[in-house]
């Protein structure tokens, strides 16, 4: 399945990831890291997850590694620790955007609480360079209407400071996720698009089921196939990479 | 109810509100903070009440209270948390006092890191508190599975009248699954506590208590709450039977995440030609020793396996026999073992 229609939706050389908490955000982030990675992009990842203490984009610090993406994110004892610790690199990671065309990808952490860390980035963070995509997944608790999304939304932007630029629509139940469960949530994601008059850039999709959808009619919407890459230990992570015995 | 995405512990904090829940008493800790969060949200919406204490030495103090009135409760912490409730849990015990205690574990001793572990065995299944007691304990191994036994442990608790642990390694309170919740039980609709103390209009006043002066009445009381740990043993043992089959090479005995594990490495280990199977143990007090017993027969190795550095091992060797060579495999700390150790210790093991 072809993700170059929606990963180019991603004009912006920095894309910050929010939503409620469990939306999908972290694992989204990696997988757009992937494919900025394919297109052969200089790409920078930074959790910036401040606040879930298990399976955070660092616990596959050695996939990044292995296909050459930078990963920012604390080192040594803080590593493991769920301390709100923010890194001087981060900051500067942002400053240098400001005049260069790498990716740079912002993992933030779940509901306002975690995009708060974006309120005091302010000053590095430029909005015209910023795709600031808010991850929708309606089979998460207190996500699943209308305006229960809608007041999370704003909430999240009083905490970053920053307006919402774009949606990405993510409902699913994992492996389990059914071509209607994606059809029937995606019409709560059209009506909160609707009433905030913010854009679905676009739909992601857990990649085997993406087939069946796009032979399907699709969406009327750009689809990006997902794998997921932050896995409890007894799954098998895909493409061969080595299991850590860590699950940070 | 439709499937919905969630947390273990978000799914063990919805399950108490199905169960007829309304009261949480409470002291966030790593990694279960998702719980106490939750509750906070979700019981304003229902009519009940959360209440963040001051410490957990006073949130088992307050759980105390609450079940002597006659009310569902329930608590959850990690590791550290759960050790400075054990007074709390004691007293429970000796008041004969329905309360639900989550412990999500993390590594110890003291207040060791936040990453899973499985080393509150001991603590859960013998003791923890002083004197003679007993608290049923259940371990889930998959979130749905979390939900369910949470429902099942409030149920337990009014049964018996004792405390229940539902005991979960940090990853079944910070991994996500889909769940299912298949009932819902009004608190309105619960049977009448005739023994709580809800206000002695027209009756004689109902006594919440563990202090025994007399010392013919406390041997009395004790021995009456041993018959009822015995009617525990008899019908509450609780276990999964994975691939098990005649002649087989290897029987993993393992419980909550190591289980979902050592099931992963069981495929592996077919792939290689070695039939390997999986008791796990669903209940750890009380523990399903004759079952495992029999299953055991059926295979020439047993392989134990924990995070921690073998505490569930000593339930399995007395229940296999002083004869049976019982080989342990584990990771403590925060460390988790990955398939491929299990697939490779089950074959050093054959070799």
């Amino acid at each position: 399945m072809d993700f170059v229609p929606s990963i180019n939706r991603l004009k912006k050389p920095v894309t910050i990831l929010v939503g409620h908490y469990g939306s999908g955000k972290t694992e989204i982030a990696v997988n757009i890291a992937f494919y900025f990675k394919q297109l052969n992009k200089e790409v920078t990842i930074v959790d910036l997850d401040l606040i879930k203490p298990y399976f955070r984009c660092r616990l596959i610090r050695e996939d990044f590694k292995a296909r050459v993406i930078r990963l920012v994110a604390p080192e040594g004892g803080a590593f493991y620790a769920d301390l709100p610790i923010l890194l001087p690199e981060a900051r500067g990671v942002l400053e240098k955007s400001l005049n260069s065309d790498e990716k740079i990808i912002l993992d933030v952490g779940g509901d306002d609480l975690g995009a708060r860390v974006l309120g005091s980035m302010n000053d590095v963070i430029s909005e015209s360079k910023t795709d600031l995509l808010f991850v929708l997944n309606h089979n998460r608790p207190f996500a699943e209407n209308v305006d229960s999304v809608i007041k999370k939304i704003r909430e999240v932007e009083g905490a970053a400071q920053m307006k919402i630029t774009g949606f990405i629509a993510n409902s699913h139940l994992m492996e389990q996720t059914s071509k209607d469960d994606v059809i029937s949530s995606l019409e709560i994601s059209k009506e909160v698009s609707k009433k905030t008059s913010i854009p679905i850039l676009f739909c992601a999709i857990i990649s085997q089921l993406g087939d069946e959808i796009t032979q399907n009619g699709g969406l009327q919407f750009p689809v990006l196939p997902i794998e997921r890459h932050i896995l409890p230990p007894f799954i098998a992570p895909p493409s061969g990479f080595k299991r850590p015995p860590s699950v940070v | 109810m439709a499937k919905k995405l969630m947390k273990g512990c978000e799914a063990i904090g919805e399950a108490a509100i199905k169960a007829g829940c309304r009261l949480f008493f409470g002291y966030p800790i790593t990694p279960q903070n998702e719980i106490p969060e939750y509750m906070s949200a979700r019981l304003p919406q229902v009519g009940g009440v959360y209440v963040q204490a001051e410490s957990e030495v006073s949130a088992s103090n307050m759980l105390y209270g609450a079940a002597g009135a006659g009310c569902r409760c329930f608590t959850s912490s990690s590791s550290p948390g759960i050790s400075l409730m054990q007074e709390g849990i004691s007293y429970i015990a000796g008041a004969e006092l329905p309360v639900v205690f989550i412990n999500i574990m993390r590594g110890g001793p003291g207040l060791g890191g936040i990453l899973p572990s499985q080393s509150d065995y001991f603590q859960a299944t013998k003791g923890g508190g002083h004197g003679d007691y007993r608290c049923l304990v259940l371990a889930p191994s998959t979130v749905q599975e979390a939900a369910d036994l949470v429902q099942l442990a409030f149920d337990l608790a009014d049964k018996y009248r004792n405390p229940v642990y539902v005991l979960g390694d940090g990853l079944i309170g910070q991994m996500m699954e889909p769940v299912e919740f298949k009932r819902t039980v009004n608190p309105e609709d619960l049977p009448e506590k005739t023994w709580a103390s809800t206000g002695a209009k027209g009756r004689k006043p109902n006594i919440i208590n563990s202090l025994y002066l007399d010392p013919e009445d406390l041997e009395k009381h004790n021995w009456k709450l041993k018959k009822k740990y015995e009617e525990m043993e008899k019908n509450e043992k609780r276990w999964e039977e994975f691939n098990i089959e005649e002649n087989l090479d290897v029987l993993f005995v393992a419980y909550g995440t190591v289980a979902r594990i050592a099931k992963t490495a069981i495929e592996d280990l077919r792939s290689k030609g070695v039939t390997a199977g999986l008791f796990r143990p669903i209940t750890l007090y009380p523990f399903p020793g004759e079952a495992l017993y029999s299953v055991a027969q059926k295979s020439k190795k047993v392989l134990v396996s924990e995070l921690s550095t073998g505490q569930m091992i000593e339930d399995v060797r007395y229940h296999l026999g002083k004869d049976r060579e019982v080989a342990f495999y584990g990771r403590v700390g925060g460390m988790v073992m990955t398939p491929e150790e299990l697939v490779d210790e089950a074959l050093k093991l054959l070799k």
